[in-house]
């Protein structure tokens, strides 16, 4: 079995290589073919030394160009000769420069951010013409600059709550943070903080996100098309990249607001070599807790944390090394009654090494833990259940800079996952120990080339493999299943692999460009999913249950494929998309109903696998520059599943699918010292299993329901308007020189209008008359005013 | 649950919840739902109710079916039941046996019937009683806890309902107030012998007090209804809600027809244990 994969591996790989090298060599231009070539290579930075991610490096004169990659490299080779570049950012002032090029040559750009030029600054794309020319659909650059205009909630400006925002993502219940991507579930968004997984990235049952604003530098999201170089999950990428720190200067910045406060420094630990960034952040609603008459507010707590760091060092022009880590927890602690608390912590090491100007690699390695649990501290009966799931991955990334019109990704992931699926104990007796559930280890490996490739002024492509691979190890007890009931067991010894799945995953996306401003994109993609996420409750919450594939669970896969047509208006002032989707999920996975999934040895015969589809029509209008910008996302979209034994094996639509979803974002700078921002959402109503007769045993009166969200009830969908002012300080003193310290103040009112948006609608008996039986609707907030003070130093 | 999310909301400042009126089907659904059981044991308690679905918003009196014809067989003999003040009562001939199998069937007018199928289970021996105070730390306030030590019986199928009447009033008359042990539960090494607790406030605990604690035997499978029962009742609501599904646990099935009914056919061993309690101090009582 395992000959047989090397060989399918190899010869894959083999036949991918080969066809890449063909379509490089055959669309090389004669003129750059038959001259001696050399590469021009560096990095692009902001006037603090941060690297610029996306920036764009544009030969005058040519159609040649590239942007630097994640970590703000790039490099390109051209014939001998003369040459004008030209270095451009959003948000900062170009820089041109002639070079002579007659060797391999080093070129490290500094830019300077444009301050005094509201009008001309492009909030949010990287380059003006980014929305025609780049390959990848499906896929936005989530702006942090206009994140920070937004109106933000009870103080915090919210990445996650910016991203419901955006086309193709559809929000869960009010307030929250959790996120469907074209009709993909929670679990199917791979979240990464530094190529770091985030099980969950969440605050106080998803209120808050654990992403600190200030401590963000750069945030991708894939909803289809994804690349090659991602996997593990069906939906959607969130690719968040921190802050590195100046390397010039010590500075800060922070913000104090109602109910939390954040502080971050950063700064130089040797000058212009290394730099190291910290930023922390804390909630202190419970502080005053103490103040409260009850007694069981008095007992209780409610507070999140975290804290990110990050440092890096500049070995020398081809080597450099980054350490950043990541620890956040939620505690949460109602008197005696319950507890629960629950947090990520990931540490990343990434070397990056330029190879011959031309490839750059980096290698990196990832700790990720994710820990859950819940508990009653009550005197009667004191327990406490915990779960966790730990990762290391070590990855190995290539990036060939062949040709200018031509660029090779490759590379090797590998990660051992090590779950803990539940151990629960009695606080107050050692007697009665609840044995635990042993660990579950499994690896995940993937393997990926992707070329981008441009044949032609008009075609560019983006073809893409993976392969990936999942292997459970042991030491395992698994139990086999006849119609769900256990008939026998095999146990595997320490380190025996057991079981293997691998899927082959191409990704493909065409750009035809019609002309400079318009252009038309598809793209295809295959993902696998080999660890899953399933709830037995109706909303997310921290207990949420993380459990891997095994030979009772076959891994999840889904296809995607996407259509779009982009348009850019009055001069690339005005962007405009068009995409269509059409998605197939197998083996979308559930729990039956009545599930009992807390420590239950029989754990794999409470879930139950099924399809899922999805399709649907975006729009997304955006205006990039000027004082007036924001954008306008709708999506017309469907999403069912139909699961084995869940709505009697029925297809069903799926709890957040939702017809129609629309938001409206504005931000106007009424000068330099202004700005007022506005959003508004509106979002079809989920559809809701409601009662359609009751029946009564026993004084109790329970429901007879109707099939499984069966009906969108009237008055239930969902629309809020929040408005925002901010104010600046100056920047400058009186003599035109920065000033060391400014700040602004930041007023927000979520909810404009007080819409009673439901958070839950639950048809329940009266608490007092069990005969009566009603429906009652929890909304989270009506209209809610905070205010911000930021600042920097 | 309820109060844990109302909790984390009203700290987050704002939330409410409020009671709103969602336009639902006023057809009654005209499903067959039945309770009761029979019980073995010098009681008297073997009565079964049968009653028509309701429209959700029908807050009034359960609709009463009192034209079926309902008969028990022991596989041997066939018994009738009587249809006296809303109840099918057995004939004084039928007497239920532990570790027999009943097969209750039910004759609607309208053609349709139903069967349920149930066994008698043995009962454990229950052999302490005991009352001891306990002082809240939440609340500051005694509570009296009636605990019932006995040894279970062994075997995955056996489950318990333990009703309580203090004075001679029964105490514990809805679903949601009744004790429930399953076998399961009670041989874990969470629970350790029997042990169901009925926890009194102080004023609900009279200074002299005659305790009688009613032990039923019931299937794992009647448990497993009473715990869907109330989940899509009394503990809907809250963070911890699980999505709406319809109780599959009840044992009624329809014969020829497909029509769902719902509710539960019991089959029991009864015992009562009383006990007296003077003044309200600790004690424990040894029934043997």
């Amino acid at each position: 079995m395992i000959f047989l994969l090397k060989n399918i591996i190899i010869n894959y790989f083999g036949i991918v290589l080969l066809s890449v090298f063909i379509i490089a060599k055959s669309n090389t231009p004669d003129n750059l073919a038959t001259d001696k070539k050399f590469v021009i290579s560096g990095y692009i930075k902001d006037s603090n030394g941060e690297e610029l991610i996306g920036a764009t490096v544009y030969i005058k004169g040519t159609n040649i160009g590239t942007v630097t990659n994640q970590y703000g490299f790039y490099s390109i080779s051209l014939p001998e000769g003369e040459y004008i570049i030209n270095f451009s950012f959003v948000g900062y002032t170009n820089y041109e420069t002639k070079i002579n090029l007659n060797a391999n040559k080093k070129l490290n750009v500094f830019l300077n951010e444009n301050i005094n030029q509201l009008e001309e600054v492009e909030i949010f794309a990287k380059s003006k013409k980014e929305n025609i020319e780049r390959v990848e659909m499906s896929t936005v650059n989530v702006p942090m600059k206009i994140v920070e205009k937004l109106p933000s909630f009870l103080g915090e400006v919210d990445i996650l709550k910016t991203i419901q925002m955006l086309p193709g993502v559809q929000s869960g219940t009010e307030g929250t943070t959790g996120y469907y991507v074209r009709g993909g579930t929670v679990d199917q968004n791979l979240v990464l903080l530094d190529g770091a997984n985030v099980y969950n990235p969440s605050h106080i049952i998803g209120i808050f996100s654990i992403f600190n604003g200030d401590a963000i530098k750069n945030i991708d999201l894939f909803t289809g098309g994804i690349p090659a170089q991602y996997g593990g999950r069906l939906s959607s990428v969130l690719d968040v990249r921190m802050k590195e720190g100046s390397t010039e200067k010590f500075k800060g910045s922070g913000g104090i607001g109602l109910i939390s406060s954040r502080l971050s420094i950063e700064g130089p630990i040797y000058k212009n070599k290394s730099s190291i960034f910290v930023s922390g952040r804390r909630s202190y609603y419970d502080l005053f807790f103490p103040l409260s008459k009850k007694q069981s507010i008095k007992n209780s707590s409610l507070y999140f944390y975290d804290f990110n760091a990050k440092a890096n060092y500049i070995i020398n022009e081809n080597n450099r090394i980054f350490i950043s880590g990541y620890f956040g927890r939620d505690v949460f602690k109602f008197d005696t009654l319950f507890s629960f608390n629950y947090g990520n912590a990931t540490v990343t090491g990434r070397w990056n090494h330029v190879f011959n100007d031309k490839i750059f690699m980096n290698l990196t390695l990832i700790y990720s833990d994710y820990q859950y649990g819940l508990g009653s501290p009550s005197k009667l009966f004191p327990f406490e259940w915990k779960a966790s799931i730990t990762d290391y991955s070590i990855n190995n990334d290539y990036t060939w800079y062949i040709l200018p019109n031509s660029t090779l990704s490759f590379g090797i992931q590998s990660t051992f996952h090590d779950f803990m699926p539940g151990k629960a104990e009695r606080l107050d007796t050692g007697l009665l120990k609840i044995p635990k559930l042993p660990d579950v280890y499994a690896l995940e490996h993937g393997i990926y080339i992707q070329q981008e490739q441009k044949l032609s002024d008009i075609i560019s492509i983006q073809a893409g493999l993976r392969l990936s691979i999942f292997q459970n190890i042991g030491k395992a007890t698994i139990y086999h299943f006849k119609d769900y009931v256990p008939y026998d067991s095999s146990v595997y010894k320490n380190g025996e692999i057991f079981n293997t799945y691998y899927g082959f995953e191409p990704r493909i996306g065409v750009r035809f460009k019609i002309n400079s401003t318009n252009s038309i994109k598809a793209s295809y993609n295959r993902i696998y999913q080999y660890i899953h996420l399933a709830s037995i409750t109706s909303s997310v919450t921290p207990v949420d249950f993380w459990f891997p594939s095994n030979p009772n669970i076959a891994p999840q896969i889904a296809d995607q494929i996407a259509l779009g047509y982009f348009l850019n208006l009055l001069s690339d002032k005005i962007e405009l998309s068009f995409e269509t989707y059409y998605k197939k999920m197998n083996n979308v996975v559930d729990f039956k109903e009545y599930a009992n999934i807390f420590l239950n040895p029989y754990f794999d015969a409470e879930i139950r696998r099924g399809r899922s589809k999805s399709y649907g029509f975006e729009f997304m209008a955006k205006k990039n520059s000027g004082k007036l910008n924001g954008w306008i996302s709708y999506t017309l979209s469907k999403t069912t599943r139909k699961i084995d034994d869940i709505n009697s094996g029925k297809e069903f639509l799926a709890p957040y699918d939702r017809t129609h979803n629309l938001a409206i974002i504005l931000s106007y700078d009424i000068n330099n010292r202004f700005n007022i921002s506005g959003n508004w959402l509106y979002s079809t109503a989920i559809a809701r299993t409601v009662p359609i007769a009751k029946f009564r045993y026993a004084g109790e009166s329970p429901p007879i329901w109707s099939g499984r969200n069966e009906v969108r009830i009237p008055g239930t969908d969902y629309h809020r308007l929040d408005l925002s002012v901010t104010f600046y300080e100056k920047k400058f003193k009186k003599d035109g020189s920065p000033r060391k310290y400014f700040g602004n103040w930041n007023l927000s009112v979520y909810n404009v209008y007080a819409r009673k948006n439901p958070f839950s609608i639950t048809f329940k008996v009266n608490e007092t008359n069990a005969n009566i039986t009603e429906a009652r609707k929890i909304y989270l907030f009506k209209i809610l005013p905070s205010i911000t003070y930021n600042f920097n130093f | 649950m309820n109060k844990i999310i109302i909790f984390i909301l009203s700290i987050l400042l704002v939330s409410c919840e409020e009671i709103i009126y969602v336009d639902l089907t006023d057809n009654p659904g005209d499903f067959l739902i039945v309770e009761g059981g029979i019980y073995c044991g010098s009681y008297n308690l073997s009565r079964i109710q049968l009653t028509n679905s309701m429209a959700y918003y029908d807050n009034g009196q359960t609709p009463l079916v009192d034209s079926a014809s309902v008969s028990i067989s022991d596989s041997i003999n066939n018994f009738s039941f009587k249809y006296i003040n809303g109840f099918y009562i057995p004939d004084s001939n039928f007497i239920p046996e532990i570790g027999k199998t009943y097969t209750m069937s039910i004759k609607l007018k309208n053609g349709e019937e139903y069967i349920a199928v149930e066994k008698i289970r043995p009962l454990p021996i229950i052999d302490s009683v005991r009352c001891f105070p306990y002082i809240s730390p939440y609340s500051k306030k005694t509570h009296y806890y009636i605990n019932i030590y006995g040894k279970d019986i062994p075997g995955n199928d056996n489950s318990y309902e333990f009703i309580m009447y203090l004075n001679g009033i029964i105490f514990s008359d809805t679903l949601r107030e009744i004790t429930f042990s399953s076998g399961i539960m009670s041989n874990s090494p969470i629970f350790k012998g029997l042990r169901p607790v009925y926890v009194l406030r102080e004023e609900q605990l009279p200074d002299s007090v005659t305790i009688v604690i009613e032990t039923r035997s019931i299937s794992f499978q009647y448990y497993e209804f009473v715990n869907e029962l109330l989940s899509q009742s009394v503990w809907r609501g809250g963070f911890f809600e699980t999505p709406p599904a319809n109780i599959k646990s009840s044992n009624i099935t329809p014969v020829n027809n497909t029509k769902k009914a719902f509710g539960y056919f019991t089959a029991s061993a009864v015992r009562r244990d009383t006990v007296f309690v003077e003044k309200k101090k600790l004690f424990l009582l040894l029934n043997k």
